[in-house]
């Protein structure tokens, strides 16, 4: 699963550095999490505190400045209108709350200047100089201060209500998408609980009628059947959204099942296609592997799903046929999936788009192309869980066009070890 | 004598065929559809023989302290406050990686994914009660 928190800590992130690299101000983020304040600073602001600042630090004033940097956060949550705070070094600081319909999100603490106006240079003075005198500074310590106190960066009043206004305006479209994803991935939570329970309902029922109506007549049974695999080829394509695919679970078992039962899922949609799904397997019968059942039966649902739903269409004069091999290879055990029809261009296989979650194949485009582009991320992944690899070949079989497009032969290959995983850990 | 199998699930009247083939089996299945369903039946959970559990649950009741997968919390009840150990078999759609752990902590047989085939739920309950 996507991890969002971490996601929208980088936005963030990028947003803050934005602002500091406009603006050449440091600038900090405040939440308050479960009545803490939750303090968020970028390196790049990190590296553009003032010079000022951090010889303050040096002469025994971190602690004030800390305080004093929490201090003005924790105000401003209770404040609505953006304040320009005086620390207690003599720099000024603003502190903007972040209100999203009536609720501060946040605080932002930017600044370490000085400003254009006698009024606030004075003040600032006379603060500086209160705490030159708290630290017990001597002359030569004073002077270094000094030096850099007035090498701080000053901006006028009217240029910081600017800056403000931008980044108020950021934050509070940052937040409303923030509400926005939030509710979507709430809404997409309840969508699916309901569409899986109601899918559970017909393949429980399907499954039953099979099982049990044997007196039924048999084109009776096969819409039964076809009801089955038509509600388990649609929880694949549900789990291909990225929802729960269970823990990995490891046995023993050989990989032949899983073979047909997705031969099984997708042979009534190959067959209104007029493709012939078939399956050659080798040698692998009693050979077992590491596999976890539910996920690798969801890769295989995929690849085949894929090159039945690829394929171009059979008729009179032009057979056409899926073909799933499998057998062993030295130490693994390989699984081929052919088809010919829509391909895959081979920049697509060399740069490895074709696994990238979200990719669609650009010759897919048009009345071929169906789902997400999820599909062979996650396939990949789950091979990748067993140790396994999986290639694609792709290649135009000639420069005619059939009717259906230009004819590729595709092939994907998975190779899966005999070996257990944990030993190939060792 | 057959075993009893609790089964908690809060959209049994949609899902119910799902469990056909254990009844059919001889199973006994007994169906608590909410939370204050299965408060008043912890003795007869103590004496079942496997609990077919699902993570979301109507309440059933007006004051309650149950969280987001009630659940999760049933599950915690019997095991820490009661001490029950009859095992478990969670049938969800939820996920959660720490759902997941808590679940693998509080002792489960089996996380099953739902939608699952009722042949294939029936055989991981006939694989935990040993072979029926």
């Amino acid at each position: 699963m996507i991890d969002l928190e971490l996601q929208r800590k980088q936005a963030q992130a990028d947003l803050l550095d934005l602002f500091t690299q406009a603006t050449n101000l440091p600038i900090g983020l405040y939440e308050l999490k479960n009545g803490d304040l939750d303090e968020f600073i970028t390196d790049l602001s990190k590296e553009r505190f003032e010079p000022f600042c951090q010889l303050i630090h040096e002469f025994g004033g971190e602690e004030l400045c800390n305080a004093d940097q929490c201090r003005r956060a924790l105000s401003a949550f209770n404040e609505t209108e953006t304040r320009l705070m005086l620390c207690h070094a003599g720099l000024y600081n603003q502190a903007a709350p972040v209100t999203v319909r009536g609720n501060t999100r946040s605080v932002l603490v930017y600044g370490e200047m000085r400003i254009l106006d006698d009024a606030y240079q004075a003040e600032a003075l006379a603060r500086l100089e209160q705490t030159v005198g708290e630290l017990n500074l001597n002359d030569m310590q004073i002077q270094q201060v000094q030096d850099a106190f007035d090498d701080v960066k000053s901006f006028s009043l009217q240029e910081l209500r600017k800056r403000r206004d931008m980044l108020q305006r950021i934050e509070r479209w940052f937040y409303r998408f923030i509400d926005e994803e939030e509710r979507l991935i709430t809404n997409v939570d309840r969508i699916t609980h309901e569409i899986q329970t109601r899918l559970q309902a017909v393949i429980a029922n399907a499954e039953n009628m099979m099982l049990e109506a044997t007196d039924l007549p048999q084109d009776i049974r096969q819409i039964a059947n076809d009801v089955l695999f038509s509600a388990l080829a649609l929880d694949t394509v549900i789990q291909n959204l990225g929802f729960y695919l269970g823990d990995y679970k490891f046995d023993l078992q050989t990989i032949a099942p899983l073979i047909y039962e997705a031969k099984r899922v997708y042979e009534a949609e190959a067959k209104r296609r007029q493709v012939d799904v078939v399956v050659k397997i080798q040698e692998i019968h009693t050979q077992k592997l590491e596999i976890s059942k539910s996920h690798m039966q969801h890769a295989i649902n995929n690849l085949v799903h894929n090159a039945v739903k690829y394929s171009f269409r059979g008729g009179y004069g032009r057979y056409r046929f899926v073909e799933i091999r499998a057998y062993p290879e030295q130490d693994s055990c390989r699984v081929e999936i052919n088809n010919y029809g829509v391909g895959i261009l081979p920049e697509e296989i060399a740069e490895n788009k074709i696994f990238e979650d979200g990719y669609q194949g650009v010759l897919t485009e048009g009345e071929f192309r169906t789902g997400a582009g999820k599909g062979l991320s996650l396939v990949k992944q789950i091979i990748h869980e067993h140790h396994g690899m999986i290639e694609v070949e792709s290649r135009l079989k000639s420069e005619t066009s059939d009717p259906e497009g230009k004819p590729h032969l595709t092939k994907f290959t998975v190779t899966l070890p005999y070996r257990q995983p944990k030993e190939i850990e060792k | 004598m057959s075993k009893t199998i609790i089964w908690i699930e809060d959209d049994i009247e949609i899902i119910d065929p799902v469990v056909r083939p254990l009844e059919r089996a001889g199973y006994q299945v007994v169906r608590l559809n909410t939370v204050k369903e299965v408060l008043d039946a912890i003795e007869k959970i103590r004496a079942a023989d496997l609990v077919l559990l699902d993570m979301i649950l109507r309440p059933g009741m007006e004051e309650h302290t149950f969280g987001r997968y009630p659940g999760l919390d049933i599950l915690e009840l019997l095991r820490e406050k009661y001490a029950i150990e009859v095992p478990v078999v969670v049938l969800t759609v939820v996920d959660r990686p720490e759902v997941r752990q808590r679940l693998n902590e509080l002792g489960t047989a089996e996380i099953v994914r739902k939608p699952v085939r009722p042949s294939v739920l029936k055989e991981v309950v006939d694989g935990v009660l040993g072979g029926e």
